[in-house]
């Protein structure tokens, strides 16, 4: 009885900071509307950062220190009044794959690959839902992603490149510590809309980004007392400058994650990764159930599905029945084929211009003369490798969905010589390259030879922390989750109970399907513990959007895009985020 | 527990055979020169003691602990997990506790009339272990490649020791005109040391074939890092012996003697320097030493680690769970040369 009063209270404290915020309009107003914001694109340079992970016991932590990086952004101003208008935060995942070839080029910004036709045709054609018409823009590549690269000294040496490629460089934390350090970089530089309200839009891996980045910002002080495994007191320190500036009120005090949401209360999450070993361990069953995914197949296929034969339902998917599991209606590498087109048109000085809307020669950083320490790759093979078979590059099939992509890497391995980026911007060495759309060499250092991972600390992304810490975020920003039907690598309908997994959190994890008035139908009711925290007061339910998306692969925003825009219009609406 | 038991046995048979000896050549030495009729004799003496600062000594149940937790148990769980299909380690060396030290030092001895003397002293006691440990766990993955964790610490080194002056009082009975037996108790002041030193690097090394590095040689070093904490205390504690000894006159003014017996020596209150090096940073400290306590919590399992430290920054004490004493106590074995003045 109690505890049911506790729950009453608390949905009323939050009903009624939803009714605060629809009184918000999108910038809380801190810096006046000024100089006039408009498309631009660069890199924001990181500064090696030495950091710590630890699990309480001081002398058994690890002191590592990040590479010097210049992340690549794309920012492009809202269609009108951008200064009032809230800034969207766009990243793909792998980990290692590049925004450009992924959100920037799939129906969010003002020019797209046509999703009419297979592979995204042979040229970026306007975007008739930008997302510009909401607010402004912000596309950033991840760490040695896309156009982003890191610097060191010794480049020349492989066996010296290849020490890079790991925990120091490649994990959850740093990852997400890198955004936030380039999101509270390029606000210091546009005043205009540093207080603006921010909304964080990740694909697939980018779900634990923004659940690291989230964590991040709403329990920073956190990451520098000890309390949390990473530890980044740089970051902690930069953080509350930010918050100076914009919550003056609190000037050098521990910012309450209620006056934090005010700015960073939002975050959109297509088809992400959350907890991802136990959406893995959920996933294979489902699709094995009577009329699910496996027995479509086996309908159009003739073969019944065998294990001992077939491997994993997936393994069927993807073998046998020859599909792409990001779109199992579809053939294998259907959405594959449209990121190596973005690769080999972003390959061009012209496209780059296009999709960017800003002059990139004008970006020093982008030089070869610029880059004598940058490097992509720790093996200069890793272009010709890519057109070996996968036997002869030591990949079974098997390894092959995890560790490679064919179709991104062929097509990668083809544009880089094609481009007229090196004619424009210089021949850069064997181990540079100007755009590469999944950088394998992080993926498997994130993933694979990760020396956090085998030393215990929780560095891969799949490890149920980031559901907790996603659970913790739940309990104060709004939350919008894809269901995408027709994907497989991110299957959706394994999120609620993988949540649920989480029983120490929530009582009980609900998928409510049916309409209540929206196109396209779909709710997650997450029911909290008493005390799911220690830290926060009982929280009571949370309901997360979780529209279906019937036809869509993993790229939602490519397959479904007027949908995906209308249902985040109209979320925010209700959200109490004014984009009008 | 065998090793102490030896090393007790070790020492006994030392003082018998050299109480025996003393005896045995004082009885050959009869018709040899009466000793010149001087008060004053200055001996010098070495010898072994076992010692076991059991505080100190807790680094090494420390460091073994969390290398059991933070690599078997931590494989063990993901083995079970399936997140690796199996793993292995191979152990090269150990982690050594102080068991013993080294005893030496001088003294000045005034006979009074009848049997007392009176003697002023320094003792120096020195006690060490250093050891050299090559840890490598290697794992299977579960698409067969092999990653190998080795952990080498080099050196690992646990030493303590420090001076004291001492005041002492002797009776002594002759047995015949070369030998005689004493009985002793001397105390004083002990400023005594300790140091703490682990140097250790750790090396991810992928031992196959593997995708990243096709067409290069195995096995290629993903990941090193290196680690290094030394922590040292200084503190001044009283020291307190007995004993019995021997002593044969040898010729004219030189006599050689062999004693025996028990020493307390204890300091209650350290502190002093430390340093860490981790992945090329550099921390610095100064503190008081004590016991810590720190309850590690991972998805693997949990773990209360008890380990004796001088650092305590911000927010550590708390922590705290105990007092540190250096005790350097224990039985001792020491031979010398005396020479009247």
């Amino acid at each position: 009885m109690t505890a049911s009063r506790h729950r009453k209270g608390t949905s009323f404290i939050a009903a009624g900071l939803w009714l605060l915020g629809l009184s918000f309009p999108a910038g809380l107003g801190a810096a006046p509307s000024s100089a006039v914001l408009r498309d631009e694109a660069g890199f924001i340079d990181l500064e090696p950062v030495t950091f710590h992970l630890q699990y309480g016991s001081h002398f058994h932590r690890w002191t590592l220190r990040s590479s010097e990086a210049g992340l690549w952004y794309s920012f492009h101003a809202a269609d009108a009044d951008p200064a009032s208008k809230p800034l969207f935060v766009f990243f793909n995942g792998g980990p290692g794959s590049a925004t450009s070839h992924g959100l920037l080029s799939m129906y969010t910004s003002k020019y797209t690959l046509d999703n009419r036709i297979d592979g995204g045709g042979d040229a970026y054609i306007v975007n008739p839902v930008p997302w510009t018409r909401l607010g402004n823009l912000l596309h950033i590549d991840a760490r040695q992603a896309g156009f982003s690269y890191n610097r060191m000294d010794d480049v020349g040496s492989m066996t010296s490149r290849f020490l890079e490629f790991n925990v120091q460089n490649f994990n959850p934390f740093i990852d997400g510590a890198d955004f936030v350090r380039v999101l509270l970089r390029f606000l210091s530089l546009h005043p205009e809309i540093r207080a603006n309200r921010v909304v964080i839009v990740g694909e697939s891996y980018g779900g634990v980004r923004s659940i690291v980045m989230l964590h991040l910002l709403l329990n920073y002080r956190d990451y520098a007392d000890n309390v949390e495994m990473y530890q980044d007191p740089a970051l902690v320190a930069e953080i509350q400058a930010h918050y100076d500036a914009v919550f003056p009120e609190y000037r050098g005090e521990r910012v309450p994650p209620e006056t934090i949401i005010r700015q960073f209360g939002h975050q959109i999450l297509i088809q992400p990764a959350i907890t991802m070993r136990y959406q893995n361990e959920i996933a294979p069953p489902l699709l094995l159930e009577p009329g699910s995914v496996v027995d479509q197949l086996v309908g159009q296929t003739g073969i019944p599905y065998n294990p001992s034969a077939h491997g994993t339902p997936a393994d069927y998917v993807r073998n046998v029945a020859r599909r792409d599991l990001y779109i199992y209606t579809k053939p294998a590498n259907w959405l594959n084929a449209f990121f190596g087109k973005a690769v080999a048109l972003l390959q061009d000085v012209g496209n780059l211009e296009l999709v960017t809307g800003f002059d990139v020669t004008t970006v020093a950083s982008m030089y070869a003369s610029a880059r004598t320490r940058a490097y992509r790759v720790f093996d200069v093979n890793y272009w010709t490798n890519a057109a070996l078979p996968l036997p002869a590059r030591g990949i079974s099939a098997e390894d092959d969905f995890l560790f490679l992509e064919p179709g991104r890497l062929e097509a990668a391995s083809a544009a880089r010589t094609a481009g007229s980026l090196p004619s424009v911007f210089g021949a850069l060495r064997p181990w540079d390259t100007y755009f590469l759309g999944t950088n394998y060499h992080a993926n498997w250092a994130a993933t694979f030879f990760n020396a956090g991972k085998a030393r215990g600390y929780e560095t891969y992304y799949g490890f149920p922390r980031f559901g907790r810490m996603f659970l913790k975020n739940v309990a104060h920003v709004q939350t919008f989750i894809t269901n995408a039907a027709l994907d497989l690598v991110v299957f959706s309908r394994a999120i609620p109970p993988a949540l649920a997994r989480h029983a120490d959190i929530v009582r009980s994890v609900r998928h409510v399907p049916e309409s209540t008035g929206e196109a396209r139908p779909g709710k997650i009711v997450l029911d909290y513990l008493p005390a799911a925290f220690p830290d926060l007061p009982d929280i009571g339910e949370r309901t997360i959007r979780f529209p279906l998306y019937a036809e869509s692969c993993h790229a939602v925003s490519l397959t479904q895009p007027l949908d995906l825009y209308e249902d985040v219009v109209a979320w925010l609406a209700e959200k109490g985020l004014r984009l009008d | 527990m065998k090793t102490k038991t030896r090393l007790h046995r070790n020492l006994l048979g030392l003082l018998l055979a050299a109480a025996l000896s003393a005896i045995s050549a004082a009885a050959a030495g009869r018709d040899v020169d009466p000793a010149p009729p001087s008060r004053w004799q200055f001996e010098l003496y070495g010898g072994a003691a076992l010692l076991n600062p059991a505080d100190f000594n807790r680094f090494v149940a420390y460091d073994d602990r969390v290398q059991e937790f933070f690599y078997d148990a931590y494989l063990t769980y993901m083995a079970g997990e399936g997140e690796i299909s199996r793993w292995e380690a191979q152990r090269d060396g150990e982690r050594r506790k102080i068991r013993y030290g080294w005893p030496f030092g001088l003294r000045i001895k005034y006979r009074f009339r009848g049997a007392f003397s009176a003697s002023l002293g320094l003792k120096f006691l020195w006690g060490g272990r250093t050891s050299d440990i090559n840890v490598s766990y290697t794992q299977t993955m579960p698409w067969s490649d092999l990653f190998t964790e080795t952990n080498d610490v080099s050196p690992y080194t646990l030493s303590a020791g420090g001076w004291a002056p001492l005041a002492g009082f002797h009776y002594a009975r002759p047995i015949s005109d070369k030998l005689s037996l004493e009985i002793s108790l001397a105390g004083g002041p002990l400023f005594a040391r300790c140091r703490y030193l682990s140097e250790a690097t750790y090396r991810l090394t992928i031992q196959e074939n593997v995708n990243p590095l096709q067409g290069t040689n195995a096995p290629y070093v993903a990941f090193t890092y290196k680690g290094l904490l030394e922590e040292k205390g200084s503190g001044t504690g009283l020291a307190v012996e007995a004993g019995v000894r021997f002593d044969w006159r040898v010729r004219g003014r030189w006599g050689m003697f062999a004693e025996g017996g028990y020493a307390s020596q204890k300091v209650k209150n350290l502190s002093g320097p430390g340093r860490e090096l981790q992945g090329g940073e550099s921390v610095e400290w100064d503190g008081r030493w004590a016991i810590r306590s720190e309850d590690v919590s991972t998805y693997w399992g949990a773990v209360r680690l008890e380990f004796p430290t001088n650092y305590w920054p911000a927010g550590s004490e708390d922590r705290r769970t105990g007092d540190f004493r250096l005790d350097l106590s224990g039985f001792q074995v020491r031979f010398g040369v005396a020479f009247r003045l």
